[in-house]
Parts: structure tokens; C-alpha cells; sequence
């Protein structure tokens, strides 16, 4: 069975942490001109529940 | 909002901001590990706090809830106890100390057993008025 040969060092075990780093999630603001809460690009408005671009294309879900 | 007094000052809120408007709140042995909970505290560091709260809700990683709910504290502390305004609040210090570690036994082959720990976190936020800490900031370079 592999096993590994040597301890890791703390210098290594560090490094690979600091790599490990979360993304911020891209938002973007709601089209809807009565809310203009933040919410996921490509998902309806949380708050007020209306998706799509500004104007008459605009759902009301 | 009324706005209530603050009449004794304790030593973390002295370690943490010193004499300086602000204020803190923290979360104390919540059940995630701080090496999880310090990946999403780094995202949120030196942010505006409405900023913050909006990353939170909808970052993906499950010590997000957590971290919200403190600085939702944490602005509700400088709200009603410090009278400060809301709108240029940033968050000037986020930290995670690790808590007490509850420890479990996993049976495994050959009747040997590993320990599972089961770690907890300190969450610790901190908000001030945007310009005491771009001051701050100066002053230290």
C-alpha cells in the first residue's frame, strides 16, 4: 500500500491552505425599479419575486 | 430605535477597538470548524457591511449563515448602544479562535479505532464608521 515517505511540513501544510480561499458570489441588483435588492445573475429576485430585464419582457412569477 | 447608554466598557471590547467608536459581537462555540468558518470570515473582511450581508446570503459555504447572524449582532450593537449610523459601517475586525473540541471514536478495521474531532468556533466581527478606519489604516503605514 502507498504511504507517504515523509512528514509534511508546516511550511507546506500552510501553503496549500492558503490557496484554499472562497470565491465571492457575483450579484447583481434587481431590475425590478421597486426593489432593487441584490440577487443571483440568471435567478428571480428573492424579494420580490420577478425575473428578467427591465421593461414589458419582465415576469412576474 | 431607542438608543440605550453603554455604561462600563469590558476588556475584549478594549482589546478590540480600544477607545474608538465601533462595536463587536461574537459568536461563541458554534459548532464549525474554525479552519471552515475562517475561508468565509476572509471573504468578508474590510467590507462596507451591507456589502457584506448580501455576499453572505448567498455565498454557498454553511458557516455563511453564522457569520451573518454575527455581524447582524454586530450592527444591531452599534445601532442601539453606540448610536451609530448604519450606512458607513465596514467591518474592521473578523477573527475565529478555535473552541473546545468535542471528540468521538470511529470504529474501524481490526478493531482499531480513529478519533473523529468535532471542532468549534469563536466567531468574532467588529464594525466601525468607514473613516475612523481608513484612519486607522494611515496611520499604521
Amino acid at each position: 500500500m502507498a504511504v507517504p515517505k515523509r512528514k509534511m511540513s508546516r511550511s507546506n501544510t500552510r501553503h496549500r491552505r492558503s490557496a484554499w480561499k472562497a470565491v465571492a458570489p457575483s450579484l447583481v441588483t434587481c431590475a425590478n425599479p421597486a426593489c432593487g435588492a441584490k440577487h443571483l445573475p440568471h435567478r428571480a429576485c428573492g424579494e420580490c419575486g420577478q425575473y428578467g430585464a427591465k421593461s414589458d419582457r419582465r415576469q412576474v412569477i | 430605535m431607542s438608543v440605550t447608554e453603554r455604561r462600563r466598557t469590558s476588556a475584549r471590547r478594549e482589546s478590540l477597538l480600544g477607545d474608538q467608536p465601533g462595536a463587536f459581537a461574537s459568536a461563541r462555540y458554534a459548532r464549525i470548524t474554525p479552519l471552515k468558518a475562517r475561508r468565509v470570515v476572509d471573504l468578508v473582511r474590510g467590507l462596507p457591511v451591507d456589502e457584506a450581508l448580501s455576499l453572505l446570503q448567498f455565498a454557498p459555504q454553511a458557516a455563511s449563515e453564522t457569520v451573518y447572524k454575527v455581524l447582524e449582532s454586530a450592527i444591531a450593537n452599534a445601532e442601539t448602544t453606540e448610536g451609530l449610523d448604519r450606512g458607513d459601517l465596514v467591518i474592521s475586525v473578523a477573527q475565529v479562535d478555535e473552541g473546545p473540541t468535542m471528540k468521538r471514536w470511529r470504529p474501524r478495521a481490526q478493531g482499531r479505532a480513529t478519533r473523529i474531532n468535532k471542532r468549534t468556533s469563536h466567531i468574532t466581527l467588529a464594525v466601525q464608521p468607514a473613516d475612523v478606519v481608513v484612519e486607522k489604516k494611515g496611520r499604521k503605514a
